[in-house]
């Protein structure tokens, strides 16, 4: 859809680096498996957020 | 793909984008799109619909006792500044309505693949009941499971 193309335009840019934020989720990720914490899958959490709304 | 080519542009679903951070299913997988946005190798862009699903999804976690109150707060504070580009509900409404309707998502699902159409992109999702909702459909050629991110990248 060569014409919505065109016309859509992000409302935000992010203002953290990709590597900056790759980088910090990885750290918050490796310290809760480090202490051997283990969620649920969020998925599950997800969806029935989507499918309740 | 190798990092020296074109950056791949998807559309990172909420499913997707809470296992970059916590600990849970598919979190390898999560790992290696996140190693590729650092490695420059993908970009990543989602409804802005992402943020409140997100936060949804820690707090839920937070109500089920497996994230303290200020983990919540972090890991929102971090993802917040993400390097993601947002786009509005209202702009890909039109289109994620006539997705909704012929394909039988639901319209939160439909806003995500919406965008993927519009910027020719896939949706990484970790959702199957999605991706079995857009079996057979023409849209199902817009989103791609987790566990097969690698044929993305």
């Amino acid at each position: 859809m060569p014409d919505r193309q065109t016309t859509l335009k992000p409302s935000r840019k992010g203002s953290k680096s990709p590597r900056d934020f790759a980088r910090r989720a990885r750290e918050i990720q490796d310290r809760l498996i480090k202490q051997g914490r283990y969620f649920p899958d969020s998925t599950e959490i997800i969806r029935a957020d989507r499918d309740s709304r | 793909m190798s990092g020296r080519e074109a950056l791949r542009l998807l559309v990172l679903d909420t499913s997707v984008a809470v296992k970059f951070c916590l600990s849970e299913s598919l979190m390898e997988e999560a790992g290696r799109l996140r190693t590729a946005v650092d490695d420059e190798e993908a970009e990543l862009i989602a409804p802005s619909t992402i943020q409140p699903e997100f936060w949804n999804a820690l707090w839920q976690q937070h109500r089920r006792g497996g994230l303290s109150l200020e983990e919540v707060q972090d890991t929102w504070r971090e993802f917040a500044e993400d390097p993601l580009s947002l786009y509005k509900p209202e702009d890909l409404m039109p289109r994620a309505a006539e997705i909704a309707a012929s394909s039988g998502t639901i319209i939160y699902d439909a806003l995500f693949l919406a965008l993927a159409e519009y910027t020719s992109s896939i949706v990484v999702t970790a959702d199957n009941k999605l991706l079995k909702t857009l079996e057979g459909t023409p849209f199902a050629e817009h989103a791609r499971y987790l566990g097969k991110v690698q044929d993305l990248l």
